[in-house]
């Protein structure tokens, strides 16, 4: 059984050097100065932003930044009694386009079969609409204020989420003081260094959502309390008795599963921020082998026991590799 | 507005907006902020998307333009896949001629999922086909003129072959596959602090311009 990757644990040195490394941007876009704010707002500023994603209509350009891989974006959000509909095409490059509505997601990629998803069971567990917890995320990540920037001409908060290991990436919020919305985007790496950056370069806020005509509030503004999803351990016990993790890295647990009209197994293993997705399948030979990446997402296949078990998420590889190391068949 | 008029075939009337949606796409005159919006209520109306294709090969009959039935093609052909669950790879439907006057849509429960799926997939096809041109060659909305080859898919699809591997796997198979699981996390996980379309834009964006 192999041991899984074992976390680089970092001094408070290391911590105090990465703040001063997320704080000064290599875009230099960050202006310097993070005393005033209390760390507590952090928390407040990135709860505003999952919110504001479902609160405010708004159309824009994105550029999107990997290595050498510059893409521009054309995204319109819109929401029309509490369902948001919403649109995100490549102005650059080969096809691609993706479109969600309540019913569903559908993507056209350059490879020309479209793929169309439907969303989770609401009692699924998944984790699409739940806000970030930060008790959760504290054993995993420092969240701390990292001062103001101005993106595309509009003023913004940069909130940094700073990994406390090697196991997962780091974060860089530019948030829109005006209305909570995510002008920038970056994924940092354990050095610091950007691996991806998403970035406004023009917005145009729509105006506000409309009130829900029916009294049902969204998954997001129910109470942790309220929210039908089943608990972790309730979730853990049932997957034992089929597939399950040896163990798990550190700070990751499984957070929810479901299995498909086809019988493909999905079960989600989160730390409260990053998340990565193990799809169980009968093996069909046509699944990957060994591990890929694409951006920053990170992949790994093999066969276990007949079946077709691949992981997806935007994790380093090393974590993705220790998960599936894991994966245990039914008992 | 006057092919509209003489296009509109059906009893069933269109509020002001939804007329102006059409135009603004079937025109090709709108920014490319009212043609994205335009482009996002379309998609995601399967009875304004299929009007929207009738006016555009109406359009092209009227001004004596060459037919392309690949363009039609390439939507029944994704969309058919999508029925039968075809392999990846698998030859679709031969370019036969495709007639001109589309089966009647019919009002779909919000629980068909795959079916609206397909009615999306082949609208957004349809984009990439008809739409993408004027957004990279800044041309008109209805040109230029769709590839020769009826059997084969767009050059803009076909050119992608780089793009096409980019998870590097070297089977096209893999990798399809690859990209609905990613669809799929992505749709279940959202990314942690942000929902909505943004953590898209490494399903979308990777594979751009270098």
């Amino acid at each position: 059984m192999a041991a899984p990757a074992k976390p680089v644990r970092r001094t408070s040195d290391w911590i105090a050097a990465c703040l001063l490394a997320f704080a000064v941007a290599p875009a230099s876009d960050a202006r310097a100065g993070y005393a005033d704010t209390p760390p507590s707002d952090a928390g407040a500023v990135l709860s505003r932003m999952a919110a504001a994603m479902q609160r405010w209509e708004y159309e824009g350009t994105l550029v999107y930044l990997h290595g050498h891989h510059l893409t521009t974006l054309r995204i319109v959000h819109r929401i029309d009694d509490g369902e948001s509909r919403e649109s995100l095409l490549a102005l650059s490059g080969p096809i691609r386009a993706v479109a969600r509505n309540g019913r569903g997601v559908t993507c056209v990629l350059p490879d020309a079969h479209p793929i169309s998803v439907e969303p989770p069971h609401p009692h699924s567990g998944m984790l699409r609409e739940a806000p970030l917890d930060a008790e959760r995320l504290a054993p995993s990540y420092l969240i701390h204020p990292l001062g103001d920037a101005r993106i595309a001409g509009r003023d913004a908060d940069v909130i940094g989420v700073i990994p406390r290991d090697n196991l997962r990436y780091g974060y860089r919020f530019y948030v829109d003081q005006a209305t909570g919305l995510p002008l920038k985007t970056d994924l940092m790496d354990r050095s610091s260094t950007p691996i991806e950056q998403v970035m406004f370069t023009e917005l145009e806020v729509i105006g506000e959502a409309q009130p829900l005509r029916s009294a049902v509030a969204s998954p997001a503004e129910q109470p942790e309390s309220d929210r039908p999803r089943p608990k972790a351990a309730e979730i853990a016990a049932e997957t034992s008795e089929r597939w399950h993790f040896a163990r798990l890295p550190r700070g990751f647990r499984v957070v929810a599963g479901e299995q498909d009209a086809k019988g493909r197994r999905h079960i989600m293993i989160s730390d409260g921020l990053a998340s990565v997705s193990v799809y169980i399948e009968p093996d069909r030979g046509d699944g990957l082998q060994g591990a890929t990446r694409l951006g920053a997402v990170h992949a790994a296949g093999r066969v276990i026991d007949d079946h077709q078990v691949t992981a997806v998420g935007e994790v380093p590889a090393e974590t993705i590799a220790s998960i599936l190391s894991e994966l245990r068949p039914p008992l | 507005m006057r092919l509209l008029t003489i296009a509109d075939d059906q009893a069933t009337a269109m509020t002001d907006d939804r007329r102006q949606r059409l135009s603004t796409l079937v025109d090709g005159e709108g920014s490319p902020t009212e043609l994205q919006a335009a482009l996002a209520e379309t998609l995601l109306d399967p009875e304004l998307e299929a009007r929207w294709e009738r006016y555009l090969t109406i359009g092209r009959v009227l001004r004596a333009e060459r037919l392309q039935p690949s363009g039609r093609a390439v939507a029944a052909r994704i969309a058919a896949r999508l029925a039968e669950e075809a392999p990846a790879g698998s030859s679709g439907p031969a370019a036969a001629p495709i007639p001109l006057r589309r089966p009647s849509r019919r009002r779909r429960p919000a629980a068909a999922g795959p079916i609206l799926g397909a009615a999306l997939a082949a609208g957004l096809a349809l984009v990439a086909v008809v739409v993408a041109p004027r957004f990279v060659d800044s041309g008109s909305l209805m040109g230029p003129a769709l590839v020769e080859a009826p059997a084969t898919l767009p050059s803009r699809f076909a050119d992608a072959s780089e793009a096409s591997d980019r998870w590097s796997v070297g089977e096209p198979t893999v990798a399809s596959k690859l990209n609905e699981l990613l669809v799929s996390h992505r749709e279940r996980a959202g990314a942690g602090a942000l929902s909505g379309l943004i953590p898209y834009a490494t399903v979308v964006g990777y594979g751009g311009s270098r």
